[in-house]
């Protein structure tokens, strides 16, 4: 039997005894599949989706990644695990005084050379996104957007199995997030399978793919919007 | 293996972001390395002068007849931590007409064979090894040898607790020292929980993600004593220059440079590091 990459069980996340943020999370999601979670602000996407990442613990239920036990694995098969995971995070995760190749060099540490994006397809990714006469900047200097950018760009510099990036498009202008989201399904069709949370409707709409909504604190996934 | 050039980038994070209050930590620092350094100077000329102090001998040296059997002692004591000094027939004589001069003028009076009754004398003072002294009682050139310890007992009595005391003030020290790292650790926290987030979110091993945050530590111990190795300098240059050596009793031999204790300082500051920034299981991690 083919192992689930992630398997969901029942998951449950309260901050305060008694008030769940989001209960019952059931989903599982195989290598190249596309998952978008779509809620709305507060519903706790973002929670949901640290969890799902390893860095938050959930109150109840488990996450299993590539048959780990997320929560009761040791150190080295979470190190392992999220060598396999990039994960974008709403906060993105960056270091103000580094620059935007210290990011780079920076995501690639710890892991093997067969599992470095290659140079050349990283260099486009680096065109595509604006970036490639901004790499000696730090990232305090950068814009809002360009933050972003950096961002998802360290998300490509290794061959991962899972993507999860929350609202990795949402301060970008709308020819760029056609370009990242064009980006996301190349990645997607070459075996990675995405997690992505949005509220924008109208890219789910027209990317059509499977969905999970977040809604007063209940899980649903859907075949499309 | 991490580059060395993004490690060190981001272990001076903090010094970028609070380099005000960091560089007066690293003053701070400083002085408290150099204090240490001067009680280790301290301890090392005590324990020196003390033990001179407890084991000097007054050793008299009568010879047989006016020879000079002087640089055959000087060959003996070699090496011996002790001062030689030698009294002809004129100098005995002076050294005794305070309290016989009736004797120095009678002998005085005999002319150059009144000295051939007071013959040459080596008087020696210092540290000398039971066996030198057997070796001088060969010498045939020697009629008589006395000895007899040299009395410093409250002088003793004093180095004893002055070193005690810089023992406390060392520990002391060191105390103010280890507060400054674990205070440095409060101040780079939230720098080095950013860093260790960011690389372990990237599959790197808690244990290397922690690597800046310790060198940071290191790097703020290691500008620390730098400093204080150049304040040590100066003084060593400036104002120790024309110090006189006062005698084997005084605190200024050798003056020199506590390498050892420097050493030892480093171990220490060095553990407390590794148990500061590698205790406990981060939130990031």
């Amino acid at each position: 039997m083919k192992t689930a990459l992630l398997k969901v069980e029942n998951l449950a996340k309260s901050y305060v005894p008694g008030e769940m943020v989001w209960k019952h999370v059931s989903f599982e999601l195989g290598r190249g599949d596309f998952l978008y979670i779509l809620g709305g602000s507060g519903a706790g996407k973002s929670s949901l989706l640290r969890t799902l990442a390893s860095f938050e613990s959930p109150s109840d239920g488990r996450v299993l990644c590539q048959g780990v036990d997320l929560q009761t694995s040791g150190r080295s098969e979470l190190e392992r695990i999220r060598q396999r995971i990039s994960f974008i995070p709403q906060n993105l995760g960056l270091i103000p005084d580094l620059t935007i190749a210290d990011h780079l060099e920076l995501s690639r540490l710890g892991i093997r050379p067969a599992d470095r994006m290659e140079e050349s397809a990283l260099k486009n990714v680096i065109t595509l996104t604006g970036l490639a006469n901004k790499l000696g900047k730090r990232v305090a200097t950068l814009s809002g957007g360009e933050r972003q950018r950096v961002a998802i760009l360290r998300a490509f510099t290794r061959k991962v199995d899972l993507l999860i990036a929350d609202e990795p498009t949402g301060a970008q202008d709308f020819e760029m997030t056609w370009k990242l989201m064009d980006l996301f399904v190349k990645l997607n069709l070459s075996g990675t399978a995405l997690l992505l949370a949005t509220h924008d409707l109208e890219m789910v709409r027209r990317l059509r793919k499977r969905c999970a909504i977040l809604k007063d604190g209940s899980f649903k996934v859907e075949d499309r919007v | 293996m991490m580059h060395l050039r993004l490690l060190l980038k981001l272990a001076l994070i903090p010094f970028r972001r609070a380099w005000g209050v960091l560089g007066l930590m690293v003053i701070s620092l400083a002085q408290m390395f150099l204090a240490l350094w001067f009680c280790a100077l301290l301890q090392n000329e005590i324990s020196h002068t003390r033990q001179f102090a407890e084991q000097a001998k007054l050793i008299t040296i009568q010879l047989k007849e006016q020879v000079d059997a002087l640089p055959k002692i000087r060959e003996i004591l070699d090496g011996q931590d002790a001062t030689i000094e030698e009294w002809d027939s004129e100098d005995v004589l002076k050294k005794m007409e305070q309290d016989e001069p009736e004797l120095v003028q009678t002998v005085r009076s005999l002319g150059p064979e009144g000295g051939l009754l007071f013959p040459k004398m080596v008087v020696i003072r210092g540290v000398v090894l039971p066996e030198r002294i057997e070796k001088l009682k060969m010498m045939t050139e020697i009629s008589r040898l006395d000895q007899g310890p040299v009395h410093h007992a409250r002088l003793t009595g004093f180095y004893k607790h002055l070193g005690i005391e810089i023992k406390i003030a060392a520990i002391l020290l060191l105390l103010l020292v280890l507060v400054q790292l674990v205070v440095f650790q409060r101040i780079q926290n939230r720098d080095a929980s950013e860093v260790v987030a960011n690389l372990t979110a990237w599959g790197v091993p808690a244990i290397r993600a922690r690597l800046p945050s310790f060198l940071s530590m290191i790097t703020l111990s290691g500008i620390a004593a730098l400093l204080s190795v150049l304040e040590w300098g100066i003084f060593r240059t400036f104002i120790w220059r024309d110090n006189a050596f006062l005698g084997e009793l005084s605190l200024d031999h050798g003056l020199s440079f506590p390498w050892g204790s420097v050493a030892i300082t480093f171990v220490v500051v060095t553990l407390m590091s590794l148990v500061l920034v590698y205790s406990g299981r981060a939130v990031e991690e």
